[in-house]
């Protein structure tokens, strides 16, 4: 469906990346993900047609990219920017109804079929009730999920998304992630999204394009983990990806001071998290022993009731 | 259905209010006249009516609506509240090119200076000029903030111009000028009229032509490209509209200060909107109201005395926009 051939993005000066061969199928949800400079966004940008590539091809449905007239490429990508949106007056309708823009006549009146397309977008992200609110009167979340529904009525088979969920809670960077794995399923369009979230994206992704300095990798997330591409994209002294559940954990730094803890879960989990953040290693051979149990932790023939008592008197 | 017919109430009202000043502003002048000269034979008063107050009304609605929609696209180009028709130097270049020909001039023959036409053609040069510039560089850069400061340094340089032009110019030249920096919206005759109305009427067509494109540059411009929207071609036709509306009026009138940033603040609280289907009709007929109850308001000391429109203008508009500020603070 869209296709890059020995594709060089940058800027006149200043090469970002080079000789780039990427696939993206239909329903395919990609993350483009890679440490601040790796060119996310400038592949995203040229991909969009907003910035022109220093070398290569990129093809859609057969057809290049760079030959597309304003108007076929507007009927082939839709956009999910960084840019604020903070136009006086303007009601979710009337931001989903620029979505039609390409479909319009001259002075931009919608028909019928515009205004169905327009609900069924408001629909699907579950906007329906706030057409008529200002985009001042909804809360952040909302406003992007109203930015991605402008994207669904543009009616494009591919739609791009420059860190949808950059700025969001974790309750709504879940929710917009959900909702884009939901479309994607949905409405069989190809959603290529540019994000830190790296858990998030490593649940959810379909395909993952992982940029480094020495250019991308491609793979689903499990392959990326397995082979430790992730670990070298981003791990560093400070932090590895646990091999075992995919999430990242700070190295922390480590003391001298040995304990060995037995007991019940999840209070010993919670413990051993806590020993961890403050340097104190665990280790089954120490001599030191913390016995926890009835929710109640026993150091030194003291009787601790909460974890951060204990914390106090191991640090004395 | 129900904001629909709400809008053709607003709109209803509007046009009253127009009329309803158009013909105040015939009424009131420096001149008392009884009701009944309306409709009289005498020919002083047909004279009065016919070949001063009805152009000079007429003026105020066209130059009135022009401006406030050079307002407006300027505010929707560079996504800037405090845009407006003069933001990219056209009335500094105006001013310009009419103080190199009052102030420099006296090489020209007296019957050109006298004729009027003349500093109207300079004033049009003058502010072509700064428009071709700044147009010229709108095809470089990027940023359309850029070109807005861009139009604001030509403004400066005409601006400095003027100034050093002042300095070295005898007192009566000087008068002239001063006088037409006031801005007056008597000094367009029916012939001036002939030239005016077309050359805005086309600034005014070119602006509903691409109110669509308009409506997409409302998301910025990497949105609006996202749209198929020819962001070289859309900036172009936003200054040559501008430099009809704009340019020409204030060739004929000088330059009419604020009430083109105004209004468009005014009507977009009054429909609460920003769809240029709305905007720009309702700019025009709230820009012409506006004006016309400006030009009444210079002639209230009556008895031959009247005062300059420039500064009434201001007197109205920047009110407005301080009380918009205002209310925004509130709201957010």
């Amino acid at each position: 469906m869209l296709q890059t051939n020995n594709l060089h993005i940058g800027y006149e000066h200043h090469s970002v990346q080079s000789n780039l061969n990427l696939q993206a199928n239909a329903r395919d949800l990609i993350c483009l993900t890679g440490t601040n400079g790796a060119g996310k966004s400038t592949l995203l940008r040229t991909l969009a047609g907003l910035q022109k590539p220093l070398k290569g091809q990129i093809t859609i449905l057969g057809k290049s990219v760079q030959k597309l007239t304003n108007y076929e490429r507007s009927t082939l990508f839709s956009l999910v920017l960084t840019d604020t949106i903070d136009t006086e007056n303007l009601t979710v309708h009337d931001l989903v109804a620029l979505g039609r823009f390409p479909y319009t006549n001259w002075a931009g009146n919608l028909s019928e079929i515009d205004e169905a397309k327009i609900t069924e977008s408001l629909q699907q992200v579950n906007l329906a009730n706030k057409a008529h609110n200002f985009l001042n009167e909804i809360s952040d979340g909302e406003k992007q999920r109203a930015v991605i529904a402008k994207a669904l009525a543009q009616d494009t088979p591919l739609v791009l998304l420059d860190e949808p969920t950059a700025h969001l809670d974790l309750p709504n960077r879940i929710d917009i992630m959900l909702l884009l794995r939901r479309l994607s399923v949905n409405t069989k369009k190809t959603f290529i999204l540019s994000t830190h979230e790296l858990d998030l994206a490593l649940q959810m992704a379909d395909k993952i394009w992982l940029m480094t300095p020495n250019g991308v990798e491609i793979g689903i997330p499990e392959d990326l983990m397995l082979t430790g591409k992730f670990q070298e994209a981003f791990g560093s002294q400070a932090f590895k990806f646990d091999e075992e559940d995919g999430h990242c954990k700070i190295n922390h730094l480590v003391g001298p001071l040995q304990v060995k803890i037995i007991g019940e879960k999840p209070a010993i989990l919670w413990l051993q998290r806590a020993l961890i953040r403050c340097g104190i290693q665990v280790s089954e051979s120490a001599e030191m022993t913390i016995d926890v149990h009835d929710g109640i932790f026993y150091l030194k023939n003291i009787e601790a009731h909460s974890i951060e008592e204990t914390l106090k008197i191991l640090m004395d | 259905m129900n904001t629909l017919s709400k809008n053709t109430l607003r709109f209803v009202g509007l046009i009253l209010l127009t009329a309803t000043l158009f013909l105040l502003d015939i009424a009131f002048g420096s001149v008392r006249l009884p009701l009944e000269a309306l409709f009289s034979d005498n020919p002083i008063y047909h004279e009065i009516i016919y070949n001063f107050r009805l152009p000079k009304a007429l003026t105020a609605i066209i130059t009135g609506a022009a401006i406030s929609v050079a307002g407006l696209l300027m505010q929707t180009l560079f996504r800037n509240p405090l845009a407006g028709p003069y933001v990219l130097g056209v009335s500094s270049g105006a001013s310009l090119g009419v103080a190199i020909y009052l102030l420099a001039g006296s090489f020209l023959p007296f019957a050109f200076i006298q004729s009027g036409w003349g500093l109207v053609i300079s004033a049009i040069l003058g502010g072509m000029l700064v428009l071709l510039l700044v147009l010229s560089i709108s095809f470089r850069v990027r940023q359309a903030v850029s070109l807005l400061i861009v139009g604001i340094m030509f403004g400066q340089i005409a601006g400095s111009l003027v100034t050093i032009l002042q300095n070295s110019s005898n007192p009566d030249s000087l008068k002239l000028f001063v006088i037409w920096t006031f801005g007056s919206l008597s000094a367009v005759s029916w012939n001036y009229m002939q030239v005016m109305l077309p050359l805005v009427a086309i600034g005014l067509i070119v602006a509903l032509v691409i109110q669509k494109s308009l409506n997409g540059l409302l998301l910025g411009e990497n949105y609006a490209q996202g749209l198929g929207i020819s962001i070289v071609r859309t900036r172009f036709l936003i200054i040559v509209a501008v430099a009809l509306l704009a340019g020409t009026t204030t060739a004929f009138t000088g330059p009419i200060a604020f009430l083109g940033m105004a209004v468009p603040h005014l009507v977009r609280g009054l429909f609460r909107t920003s769809d240029h289907h709305i905007m720009l009709p309702g700019t025009m007929l709230c820009g012409a109201s506006l004006l016309l109850l400006c030009d009444i308001a210079t002639q209230l000391p009556a008895d031959g005395y009247t005062l300059p429109i420039n500064a009434i203008s201001a007197l109205v508009g920047a009110p407005i926009i301080i009380w918009i500020i205002l209310k925004k603070k509130s709201t957010s």
